[in-house]
């Protein structure tokens, strides 16, 4: 126990002393205020049309949304997705909460919904992709295994340290996101409530099971999911970091698939099959929000089953071939 | 001998035994076996190539054999690397440390990973190998003789009872070699098995008291380095005046043997600040002066007389009775 | 020393506290998802209606429009159809600021399907921040199965339109009567319906009437309040139908739109 503790102690001072760490909060500190400042060009946009009347612009989106679905040129998946965003608008109108609420907290929500399947992973796929694979590219693989120590236990340190900086990524994704969006739209919204449990079947939204959230506790389940898919993220370029001996090609086949994985989202619809893959999957929050799922049929359980196994065989590759295989340059 | 008698009474540290190793569908090693004695500096010579750093590489665990068995102190490396390796100190190739960390924290890293050794033992170590000026600059920043000084460093960090060096006088100058050299018997004589590994003869000779000869994954050798290198070929270069005439009186005579000029059989930096011209020839060492002397009297002026070491791959032509290294 | 060690001991608590935040977040997000309102905090929502808060004075002409695709501008190429176009008329002529509040229109809906969105408080809530509202329907009612026909080349049928036109004017007036419940005040806009087959030559005496019994009724309606104002297109149409229908040989193209807007603007002055 003690021994795992003094290797995490290495792994986590060599994770900071690359840089990579601080070089993905860099890009958090300068993207989240460039989409900041797009979301307030938004608000005040609606705010010159709508004279800040959040009612009159949603009951226009509807009606945006209604006009839309009459057209014969929009896809049928689009008008399935919007007859369901519609209802839930309505549901919105109806119960008189604002869904789009302009506070640091409805910002942040808003940020991870839209991270959690490239942004995030990207950032995690940053520090997983080189931390092994730099060992074996610098040469120092060889100084780290000829310790007294075995295999499986240095790998396993290097795990627990992609985890604990996956969570700090998640959480400074968050966080950041709040205070530099809280300074333009305010800190406040905690309390603000939202509603879950739209049931999706079919084009329908069964509101039956709906209920109020406070945003704070959202927040949290939204993070949490993300933290989920962030994980099995992490552990397929944990895995890659292993297979692959330079660090640049572990990030390029990272990226690649990652970024495949958003382009087969929106035409999973055509090629149900897609549903076992981990990319499709990733997405996990939009069973809470009830946003329809890219295949019909997919359930939170199924997501949180495919990428249980997606992320278990990659841990298992990753090991096996870690503390098996000859370390001849 | 009675150093001999005294070298085989002390204990085994590294057993190798019958190695071999299968990469692909190609044997790099066939056989391998040797063992290392406390005490001593065992030399392992061997060409590029020659299956060197695979068998160095296989001693400390990163490549496991296909067959055979590699103890250290009674332990099996492959088996139980945790208790093996920790009386294993090594530097495998280039001593490649982490660039982006000082020294001392590159140390400190490698000290975590082993019970028992604090900043005091950092001290010493960094001391021993003279870097403590320079010690909290980043790696990045070190020239190649002062990485392998933090190589060494970090070998000897946790007092090992096996100290494994491959190829230590790369990229040091001729002051830092000897330096090493000296460095290395001291720590021999402090009870420490040293390995070294080298692909000149001349190193070898100079810094070991036993040699294993390593080709094309076999063992060919394993001796004495007096007995293995000095009881062989001996050569001689003579440089006289005329040459013409000693070298007739030479080829004359029965106690030398005239090599054809064939430069290859000698080490290349031996030749230098040789003149153009010279005769090399097979001699016995007790009939040097006597030669001498008939070409002096018969008004040779002798100019120089230099016995050399044959190169590897001559010691190899001879070991391998023409057979040929790749 | 002590700083550099306090770094990695910050970041791996860090690391430690959010996976552990992460995991309750993550497992109450399972719960919540699998069995709905099982975690603490949930809460029923409640129906509520905003209030509207009243425009002490109100010093601009506030529009809503309403009703099927003439008033969303299909057909015209800019998009901004007859609404978009009387709002920038009214801004050159009126001294009061002028403002489009919404646009509800949706393409293809009828008179009946108005009646019905017409119950949705959020419609309301629109219309009763209006002072002016357009709109137009009854074109679907009529000629929504005539389109069809049309392209199978059937004559149209009279008896069965002028059935159409008669439950379709009926609709009409409860539409006019509901939105004159959300607003009592406001001045509302019927602009009339034109007939679209009168350069086919079988369609045209036969969409002539209809459309002509349609406007008709519709005025009759209209007349009884004198907040409300029908705006003719019959005749705009009749003469001049090559160059105010778009291609879709239903629609107006934006010229069609621009001369609606126009009559619109001249009405209420």
């Amino acid at each position: 126990m003690n021994n795992m503790l003094a290797l995490i102690h290495n792994e986590t001072l060599k994770v900071l002393k690359k840089k990579r760490f601080y070089v993905v909060m860099l890009i958090l500190v300068i993207l989240i205020p460039v989409f900041t400042y797009a979301q307030m060009k938004i608000a005040q946009n609606s705010r010159e049309k709508f004279d800040q009347d959040w009612r009159r612009e949603i009951t226009q989106q509807i009606t945006d949304y209604q006009n839309t679905l009459g057209s014969d040129r929009i896809p049928e998946e689009w008008k399935k997705f919007r007859r369901i965003m519609l209802q839930q608008l309505q549901y919105y109108l109806d119960h008189d909460v604002n869904p789009n609420e302009p506070n640091g907290v409805t910002f942040t929500r808003t940020f991870m919904d839209n991270s959690v399947n490239l942004f995030i992973p990207l950032l995690v796929m940053a520090i997983a992709s080189d931390i092994v694979s730099s060992e074996r590219s610098t040469g120092t693989i060889k100084m780290l295994l000829t310790r007294p120590v075995r295999r499986w236990k240095i790998l396993m340190s290097k795990w627990l340290v992609l985890m604990l900086f996956t969570g700090v990524v998640v959480l400074m994704t968050a966080l950041l996101s709040y205070l530099i969006s809280g300074a333009v739209f305010g800190y406040g919204g905690w309390n603000f409530p939202l509603f879950t449990g739209f049931n999706v079947s079919g084009t329908n939204v069964n509101v039956e099971a709906v209920h109020m959230l406070p945003s704070w506790l959202y927040l949290l389940m939204q993070c949490g999911l993300i933290w989920f898919s962030s994980i099995v993220v992490a552990a397929l370029g944990f895995m890659i970091s292993v297979l692959v001996r330079s660090t640049a090609a572990s990030i390029v086949t990272l990226m690649a698939t990652l970024i495949a994985g958003t382009i087969l989202y929106n035409m999973a619809s055509a090629w149900p099959t897609a549903k076992y893959l981990f990319m499709i999957n990733l997405k996990l929050t939009d069973y809470l929000a009830g946003t329809p799922a890219p295949v019909e049929g997919m359930s939170l359980l199924f997501s949180l089953g495919v990428l249980s196994v997606w992320g278990a065989a990659a841990l298992f590759i990753a090991f096996r071939v870690f503390t098996k295989q000859d370390i001849l340059n | 001998m009675e150093s001999e008698h005294t070298l085989a009474d002390r204990p085994v540290i590294l057993s190798v035994k019958q190695i071999k190793k299968k990469i692909g569908r190609k044997w790099i090693i066939h056989d391998v076996s040797f063992d290392v004695r406390a005490g001593e500096i065992f030399g392992f010579l061997g060409p590029n190539g020659s299956g060197k750093t695979t068998t160095i590489r296989m001693l400390v665990d990163l490549i496991k054999p296909t067959s055979g068995h590699i103890q250290v102190c009674g332990y099996d490396v492959n088996r139980q690397p945790e208790k093996a390796l920790r009386f294993v100190g090594s530097i495998v190739e280039n001593p490649e440390m982490y660039n982006y960390l000082t020294g001392w924290e590159n140390l400190e890293h490698f000290a975590r990973m082993v019970p028992g050794i604090d900043s005091i033992r950092i001290h010493e170590v960094v001391n021993v190998v003279g870097l403590t000026r320079r010690i909290h600059d980043k790696v990045k920043t070190y020239s190649l003789g002062m990485r392998q000084r933090l190589g060494i460093a970090q070998a000897l960090l946790v007092q090992p009872k096996l100290l494994i060096l491959d190829e230590p006088t790369n990229g040091l100058d001729p002051l830092g070699i000897k330096e090493l050299r000296g460095f290395i018997r001291l720590l021999a004589d402090s009870g420490m098995a040293v390995f070294v590994s080298s692909h000149l003869l001349s190193e070898i000779q100079l810094m070991c008291d036993r040699v294993a000869i390593i080709s094309n994954g076999r063992v060919l050798a394993v001796d004495d380095v007096d007995q293995l290198l000095t009881g062989r070929s001996q050569y001689v270069i003579w440089i006289a005046e005329p040459l013409d005439k000693a070298l007739q009186m030479l080829q004359a005579s029965e106690q030398a043997k005239v090599l054809e000029a064939d430069k290859a059989v000698i080490d290349e930096s031996v030749l230098i600040g040789l003149p153009e011209h010279f005769i090399i020839t097979e001699t016995a060492p007790e009939h040097i002066s006597g030669l001498n002397q008939a070409l002096t009297d018969a008004g040779v002026a002798v100019e120089g007389i230099q016995r050399v070491v044959p190169t590897l791959e001559q010691l190899f032509l001879e070991m391998t009775e023409g057979g040929h290294i790749e | 020393m002590n700083k550099r060690s306090g770094l990695w001991g910050f970041i791996a608590a860090v690391g430690v506290g959010s996976t552990l935040l992460f995991l309750v977040g993550f497992g109450f997000g399972v719960a919540d998802i699998i069995s709905p309102g099982s975690v603490p905090f949930a809460e029923k929502p409640q129906v509520k209606t905003p209030e509207v808060i009243p425009d002490e004075a109100i010093k601009e002409i506030r529009i809503v429009s309403l009703g099927d695709s003439l008033t969303r501008g299909t057909g015209d190429a800019t998009g901004d159809g007859y609404v978009r176009r009387t709002v920038n008329q009214l801004r050159k002529v009126q001294a009061k600021p002028v403002k489009l509040i919404n646009n509800l229109a949706v393409n293809g809906l009828r008179a009946d399907q108005l009646v019905d969105k017409l119950k949705e408080e959020s419609i309301g809530y629109s219309l009763k921040q209006a002072n002016v509202i357009l709109l137009t329907i009854g074109g679907n009612d009529l000629f929504q199965s005539a389109r069809s026909e049309q392209m199978g080349n059937e004559p149209l049928n009279e008896e069965s339109l002028q059935a159409k036109a008669k439950s379709g004017v009926t609709s009409l007036e409860s539409v006019l009567n509901r939105i004159r419940k959300w607003n009592p005040e406001a001045l509302i806009v019927y602009v009339g319906l034109y007939n679209p087959f009168s350069d086919v030559k079988e369609m045209r005496v036969i969409g002539g009437s209809v459309v002509q019994s349609w406007n008709n009724a519709a005025a009759s309606i209209i007349n009884k309040d004198s907040n409300m104002l029908l705006i003719p297109t019959q005749d705009l149409f009749e003469r001049n139908m090559s160059i105010y229908i778009s291609s879709d040989h239903f629609h107006p193209n934006g010229d069609g739109y621009a001369a609606i807007a126009e009559r619109i603007v001249q009405s209420m002055k």
